[in-house]
């Protein structure tokens, strides 16, 4: 019996030992993580001020929250030198703490190049190389209930972004004065009430006047300058450079009302001056590729002013002259994206063939257009059309294959070895019988060059480029008072024996620039 | 007295229940078919050959990516993992699971073990000698595809005709003291020797009890042709009259169907009035319209892959297996091939698409059809292998059919002496290139391409198109050395024709084997790794120009 009585003794006595070990094991060693954000700040002393300002702004229910959150807390040293304006109103503060705390919780080792920390306002900060945009962390890493929280040097005002900084400062600049005015009426999809999908294009059709927003086409048609989570560089010349810009391309912007013309010339400025990325003054290369192609060069000299912006970087320049002949371009029309053709004879429209074919000038393929028409085409014509012939004299030249080829089911050979003699006509509207260009030139078999046919002097452009793409109520912008209708014709009568064939690789029209 | 007879007791228990344990335990169970009981009757042999079909379609994936992805009109994706990079690479690690030879060994015994059974049923008469004849030759020849494809791969094989019963008797075999792998060169000749002299040499007769409908399919077209078969091996070896034989085996399978029968395997062109044919065809008087070609799974050349079971159908086919999503094995090339479906795991390589880009067709368009438009399509800015896809659920393996045979016929012919007709059905077929004759230069190459309407003759040729009248493409020359230059075109062809069917690998290694020319092989691979700036061609290239590497490790 007393055996029995000693084996429980030790028993026991074994087990409150383990247990102690087991404590030992299962305590959090780091105290903090019994902590919110919240007690860690307020246990902090060189935090004080910074606590003393989220009770003030009633951010500190939020701080205590179960959630996971960042929170760089500029230490007292850092807000020392805040300005009483913004520590005396409850909302300029609170949008500056806002600045300090992300969603997420982001440690030390997720830092990269590449990382921008979304913060509750909305801004994006750089967190890299042991700094969080320009302040230093002075404590890192210190893990609690609810999130992380990192000590820095500086606080962070928020930054606008490139589309707040227009709007502020379109008093001052001419430029940023005409983009804050691109202001239009137009259906927001995301608001806009889904009536039914396009069964050929499988695209949604939304009901007409529903989710009508106002939009700015700027950055509608070139980028979306307010997007926080992009970044860009914005170039922002002064008045004097702007109307220096917009003066030199004027007279391609002919058109019935001044205002047009000057609208046009503005936005063919302004389209070129945002280019997608950030490019510091450190990596700034000698010229930038804006989304249309256009080379805007950037000389240093040039640079007046930089301005750091949320989603990215502002220069405010005195200079930043682009290239006459990529404002004003060469413009293609491809033969084989034609918008109607026109027949007496629907019979004739089996006989429109979309080929291919390898060009052994260029040794590459390409795709074109040809109506076999033979003996019964008179008159037959293929619709094309452009928007982006300006007020310039263009040459003109087609590059147009006219070729025989045997069948090979047997039938008869397609296409001629006769020179054709089609057209090509420009004319203001789709049915206009006012014709504007009236020009051919001899159509030789086998010809793969491009020959010139003729010049075109385009008058007048009666359109503003930064309208959208249509009404808010669904009507089309494609066809509008400046679209150019382009025929490729076949002639009213031949020669007995040749065929009324017409063919079309692409136009191309070349602006005379001097 | 309890302690003595406690045990006594028990021992007698004991002994009694031992003794009855034999009458016992020793009865038949009622659900379960012991081996000696299974081959009773035909009905039973006939289970035991669609069983072995059943384990053969398992070696469908393993066999496509070894003969295309070590060639070169297939390439690896980025989703494609290390294994299917080795295998492009000519670099396979040990435990690979695509140069596992295990899985063609598992038929092989499987065709050993029916062949053992199928000896026993003669021997006890409970099978007819004509029926016992037609499975015997059937299973013999699975038997000597697998080992063929198992001499293409890994080059020196175990080669086992004895019954086993698992692959671990295999391994104890391979282990033993007096065994040898056999050659390549010798497998080849075991394989002809068992091939010319099966009890039987054509197709199931339409009575067999195999010929008849499961699920839906047909099963005339499910079973390998002897003389197809044969032939291939004759032009594996090249050796003496092997050319002539098989053009002669391969003759007498274009001839199926007889005289007057103008369709069966002989390639004929576009049916133009209504394109209800297996051609390059487009909309009558619109061939110049690319919109207007015929690409629909009940038209034109992609039909091959598409179409249901039918006449034309009948017309190309000469042997597949089907897949469908109601039974098993799962089609494995929806995985390989198709990025909605599947993994994306493999795609058509630069070097293939360039060759079919690089056609001309006879409506001058710079392309061949059979590559861009139907053998596979960019999706989404991708290439993707398309043969495969065109019927979704009712997927095939795609085993011979007759471009194959033809080429096959064409390869044999060239080299026995008959350039002409070879080149004839290559390009644009026997009557454009002799005209509405008689074509006779002595047995197998007689060709009956008349045609006339008083007296009203049409022989049994006057149709044919030729593999690229077929598609509509312009004659490719043939150089000065005329025997090279043809064989060459044949080559070219195959891969224009019969991409990612599972045959590159084998025909770049044939050639490269008659020539003695290890360059043929590896300039080709290589010149795909250099297209895609692959860091490894160099030392692909060379590893090739060695032919000891064409072969696979052969590891158990």
């Amino acid at each position: 019996m007393k055996n029995y009585i000693l084996m429980i003794g030790v028993a026991a006595a074994l087990l409150t030992g383990s247990c102690k070990k087991w404590d030992d094991h299962t305590t959090i060693n780091s105290p903090a993580f019994n902590e919110t954000l919240m007690e860690q700040i307020n246990k902090n002393p060189d935090l004080s001020v910074l606590a003393g300002y989220i009770v003030k702004t009633g951010l500190d229910s939020l701080l205590n929250a179960s959630k996971n959150l960042t929170v760089f807390a500029p230490d007292n040293s850092a807000l020392s030198n805040l300005s009483q304006d913004i520590v005396s109103d409850p909302t300029q503060l609170k949008a500056l703490l806002l600045n300090h705390i992300s969603a997420k919780a982001y440690y030390t080792r997720d830092e990269s190049v590449l990382l921008r920390v979304p913060m509750l306002n909305g801004k994006r900060i750089a967190f890299n190389n042991g700094h969080w945009g320009n302040a230093a962390l002075t404590q890192s890493d210190i893990a609690v209930k609810n999130g992380v929280l990192h000590v820095v040097d500086k606080a962070i005002s928020p930054l606008p972004n490139i589309w707040e900084f227009i709007e502020a400062q379109k008093s001052n600049y001419a430029q940023n004065a005409y983009i804050s005015s691109l202001k239009y009426m137009a259906q927001d999809p995301a608001l806009a009430t889904l009536d039914s999908i396009n069964p050929q294009t499988g695209e949604p059709v939304y009901k007409p006047n529903t989710g009508i927003v106002e939009i700015n086409t700027y950055r509608t048609k070139v980028y979306d300058i307010a997007n926080e989570d992009s970044l860009y560089t914005y170039i922002l010349l002064t008045d004097a450079a702007f109307n220096t810009e917009k003066t030199a391309l004027l007279p391609y912007f002919k058109a019935g009302s001044a205002d047009t013309a000057n609208m046009n010339a503005a936005w063919s400025v302004v389209k070129d001056l945002t280019v997608k990325g950030m490019y510091t003054t450190s990596q700034l290369p000698a010229v930038l590729l804006s989304k249309f192609g256009v080379h805007i060069p950037l000389n240093a000299s040039a640079i007046l002013q930089t301005q750091e912006v949320s989603n990215g970087i502002v220069y405010i320049v005195n200079a930043a002259p682009a290239l006459l002949s990529e404002k004003i371009p060469a413009v293609y029309v491809q033969g084989e994206t034609p918008i109607g053709f026109s027949t007496t004879d629907p019979k004739t429209l089996v006989k429109v063939f979309y080929r291919q074919r390898m060009n052994p000038e260029t040794g590459l393929s390409f795709n074109d257009i040809y109506a076999n028409l033979g003996s019964s085409g008179a008159n037959f014509y293929i619709n094309y059309f452009s928007n982006d012939l300006y007020t310039v004299k263009y040459k003109v030249y087609w590059v147009a294959l006219s070729d025989r080829v045997l069948s090979g089911q047997g039938d008869d050979a397609y296409g001629s070895d006769s020179t054709l003699s089609q057209l090509v006509q420009i004319r203001p509207g789709a049915d206009a019988d006012s014709i504007l260009f009236n020009s051919a030139a001899p159509l030789l078999p086998n010809t793969y060059t491009e020959i010139y046919i003729g010049d075109f002097t385009n008058t007048d452009y009666n359109w503003l480029l930064s309208y959208p793409p249509g009404t808010p109520d669904g009507k089309s912008y494609i066809y509008n008072p400046a679209t150019k209708y382009i025929r490729l014709l076949a002639p009213s009568s031949v020669t007995s024996g040749k065929p009324y064939n017409i063919t079309l690789d692409y136009l191309k029209f070349v602006p005379v620039l001097d | 007295m309890t302690r003595i007879l406690r045990p006594l007791i028990m021992g007698l228990i004991l002994t009694s229940a031992l003794a009855s344990c034999k009458k016992l335990i020793d009865v038949d169970a009622k659900e379960v078919l012991e081996s000696q009981n299974m081959y009773k009757n035909v009905f039973d042999a006939d289970a035991a050959v669609i069983g072995l079909y059943g384990k053969f379609l398992k070696l469908a994936e393993q066999q496509v990516v070894l003969n295309e992805l070590r060639a070169d009109l297939l390439t690896t994706t980025a989703n494609a993992d290390d294994e299917l990079r080795q295998i492009e690479h000519h670099n396979a690690q040990p435990g690979n699971r695509y140069t596992d030879p295990k899985p063609y060994y598992d038929v092989l015994l499987n065709c050993n073990d029916i062949l053992r059974n199928f000896d026993r049923m003669l021997r006890d008469k409970k099978i007819l000698e004509a029926d016992y004849n037609v499975r015997y030759a059937d299973v013999a020849t699975i038997r000597s595809w697998v080992y063929l494809q198992l001499g293409i791969q890994f080059g020196r094989v175990p080669y086992i005709t004895s019954s086993l019963p698992n692959l671990d008797a295999l391994k104890q075999v391979m282990a033993s003291a007096e065994y040898q792998p056999v050659s390549f060169d010798n497998l080849l000749d075991s394989l002809i020797a068992v091939q010319e002299h099966l009890p039987f040499q054509s197709s199931y007769p339409a009575a067999t009890s195999l010929i008849t409908t499961v699920d839906g399919y047909a099963t005339t077209k499910f079973f390998i042709n002897k003389q197809v078969m044969l032939g291939q091996l004759y032009l594996w070896r090249g050796k003496g009259q092997d050319y002539h034989n098989a053009a002669v085996a391969f003759k007498s399978v274009m001839e199926t169907g007889g005289t007057g029968n103008f369709f069966t395997y002989r390639i004929t062109g576009a049916s133009k009035a209504d394109n209800n044919d297996i051609a390059v065809s487009y909309i009558r008087y619109q061939e110049e319209n690319e919109n207007s070609l015929v690409n629909n799974n009940n038209q034109g050349w992609r039909s091959i892959f598409a179409r249901a079971e039918d006449k034309l159908f009948g017309y190309e086919w000469i042997w597949y297996l089907p897949y469908n999503t109601l039974f098993r094995p799962e089609n494995p090339f929806r995985k390989l091939f198709s990025s909605s479906q599947g993994s994306y795991l493999l795609k058509p390589s630069q070097e293939a698409i360039d060759n079919w880009n690089g056609q001309t067709q006879k409506n001058n368009f710079p392309y061949d059809a059979r590559g861009p438009k139907f053998s596979y399509n960019i999706i989404n800015g991708q290439p993707e292998v398309m043969k495969y896809q065109y019927a979704p659920g009712t997927e095939k393996w795609f085993l011979y059919r007759a471009a194959a045979l033809n080429l096959d016929f064409a390869e044999a012919a060239n080299r026995d002496g008959h350039p002409a007709i070879a080149d004839a059905i290559v390009n644009q077929g026997i009557q454009p290139a002799f005209g509405k004759i008689l074509v006779n230069e002595g047995d197998p190459y007689i060709f009956d391409a008349r045609k006339s309407d008083n007296p009203s003759i049409a022989g049994d040729w006057y149709l044919n198109a030729g593999l690229r009248g077929r598609a509509s493409l312009y004659s490719v020359p043939v150089m000065t050395d005329s025997l090279l230059s043809i064989e060459d075109n044949t080559l070219n062809e195959r891969a224009l024709e019969l991409a990612f069917e599972g045959a590159r690998w084998s025909d770049l290694l044939r050639i490269a084997r008659r020539r003695n020319d290890p360059g043929y092989l590896a300039n080709r691979i290589y010149a795909k790794l250099v297209k895609q700036n692959d860091p490894n061609a160099a030392a692909v290239k060379a590893k090739l120009m060695n032919p000891d590497n064409w072969y696979l490790p052969f590891q158990w």
